[in-house]
């Protein structure tokens, strides 16, 4: 559990924080989309088909939203690194109640960014003095304090997330009635359902 | 603008959002991508590179994968201020100009289209491979590559002949962008994304099985594309599903 906690699970969590920064802020070559981390994140922590199956949902439920100017939509890459570690360690967690957990973590974290955009305007604030100080355009150093600050930020809310969230939720399931295990069950079941028909909807014709 | 200078910039394109704020978008980043051909046109010290970088700190935004042609025709443009030939503020609107229409654009075909066409033919990749008997690392790695292939070709060609079209047009590639059919291409893909998404779904439906199991899975999802056709958001339908699931266990699914 210790080699978990302390090792392993801080280091899938800054992984993903790394891979995160391609969401939005660096490239945006969509390796960080869900359905290729959640397989590679679960091929490395032996759960291949978990991995993709959740990869797979999380990222057809979230094609709904743009992430256009302003908006900020559901974090798919934080949901499925979130759905794929909690599968796995000392405190796994059933898939029924791992993905909708794993889902209002990557909404937690959309909100989160938020705050963390708000910050960046400091850095635009401290290139322009600097630059009016004469002291040329330390652009490349701010955009980099940028994304460095983006990756800490993501890796922490990852982490603190799920070494909270773990033990919680399989205790929650251990302990729930036989009647909330069915109905998160259900939900599992007819997910798939509505990923793809979000998918389908996606390509409507207008 | 040579290979090398054009490389410079197209590469730091890729980091035009590392900055994202509230206030002012992708500023930073932008001047950051503009900063090696500014350095070019002007020596260390110069007043005008000053100015041309603060001028590139004001408020910008676009879809980055359309960057490209802004920041070439920004380029041409700062080239032939540095002869005194443009004033200020005709680069500031055509920056504006071009960042608000590319950005619908680029939102439509790369968010709206390719993404989804990505995950499309992800999921109809992995389906078939699977179909076929290929082991699952296998099968996931050809889904990821259709997936990561689909997007990719088409954004990075947009950044960096977009970036070469922009500095030799300057302006004029606003008359260029007009003339190609963008709605049309993307009404096109969207029909392909709809065939490989329906063929999709007819797969799964498929390996459900036969008989009741798979005309209740064909009516679950008919029922949930009516949650979409609400228009409810992803929440609101996760939600009204889990409600189902709650209401179904209640009357004793």
């Amino acid at each position: 559990m210790i080699r978990w906690y302390a090792i392993q699970l801080p280091f899938w969590c800054v992984m993903t924080a790394a891979l995160e920064l391609d969401v939005t802020r660096a490239g945006q070559w969509t390796v960080s989309r869900p359905l290729v981390l959640g397989p590679l994140l679960g091929w490395a922590c032996g759960t291949l088909r978990h991995g993709t199956t959740v990869g797979v949902l999380i990222d057809l439920l979230c094609l709904d939203r743009i992430p256009a100017g302003r908006a900020l939509p559901p974090n798919g890459t934080i949901a499925v690194a979130a759905a794929v570690l909690l599968a796995v360690g000392p405190h796994p967690v059933e898939p029924a109640l791992g993905l909708p957990a794993a889902l209002a973590m990557g909404w937690g974290f959309s909100r989160f960014e938020r705050s963390l955009r708000r910050r960046a305007a400091g850095l635009t604030r401290r290139a322009e003095r600097a630059l009016e100080a004469g002291g040329g355009a330390p652009f490349g150093e701010m955009l980099l304090r940028g994304l460095a600050m983006q990756v800490l930020a993501a890796a922490a809310f990852l982490y603190v997330g799920l070494i909270g969230l773990a033990p919680a939720l399989s205790w929650a399931w251990s302990e729930a009635p036989e009647a909330a295990r069915r109905a998160a069950g259900l939900l599992l079941l007819w997910t798939p359902q509505l990923a793809l028909a979000t998918l389908l909807y996606a390509f409507r014709l207008r | 603008m040579d290979w090398k200078t054009r490389l410079n910039i197209c590469l730091r394109s890729l980091l035009l959002q590392a900055c994202w704020n509230e206030e002012r978008m992708q500023n930073l980043g932008f001047a950051w991508c503009a900063e090696p051909w500014l350095s070019r046109l002007y020596k260390k010290g110069d007043p005008r590179l000053t100015e041309a970088l603060r001028r590139h700190l004001e408020f910008f935004n676009t879809q980055p994968h359309m960057a490209g042609f802004i920041l070439g025709t920004v380029c041409r443009m700062e080239e032939t201020r540095a002869l005194g030939e443009v004033p200020a503020e005709r680069i500031r609107t055509i920056k504006a100009a071009m960042g608000s229409t590319l950005a619908a654009v680029g939102d439509a075909l790369f968010w709206g289209t390719l993404k989804p066409l990505g995950a499309a033919a992800g999921l109809l990749t992995l389906l078939l491979l699977r179909a076929l008997g290929a082991p699952e690392e296998g099968a996931v790695a050809g889904a990821a590559a259709a997936c990561l292939g689909i997007f990719n070709v088409p954004a990075l060609a947009a950044r960096w002949r977009g970036l070469r079209l922009g500095y030799e047009r300057g302006e004029g590639v606003v008359e260029e962008l007009v003339r190609m059919d963008w709605q049309g291409g993307i009404r096109r893909l969207r029909r392909a994304g709809l065939a490989l998404s329906a063929f999709a779904a007819f797969l799964l439906v498929r390996n459900v099985g036969a008989g009741e199991d798979a005309a209740f899975f064909a009516a679950a999802l008919a029922a949930c594309l009516g949650l979409k056709a609400m228009r409810l958001t992803q929440l609101e339908a996760y939600g009204a599903l889990a409600a189902c699931a709650a209401v179904a266990v209640l009357a004793g699914a």
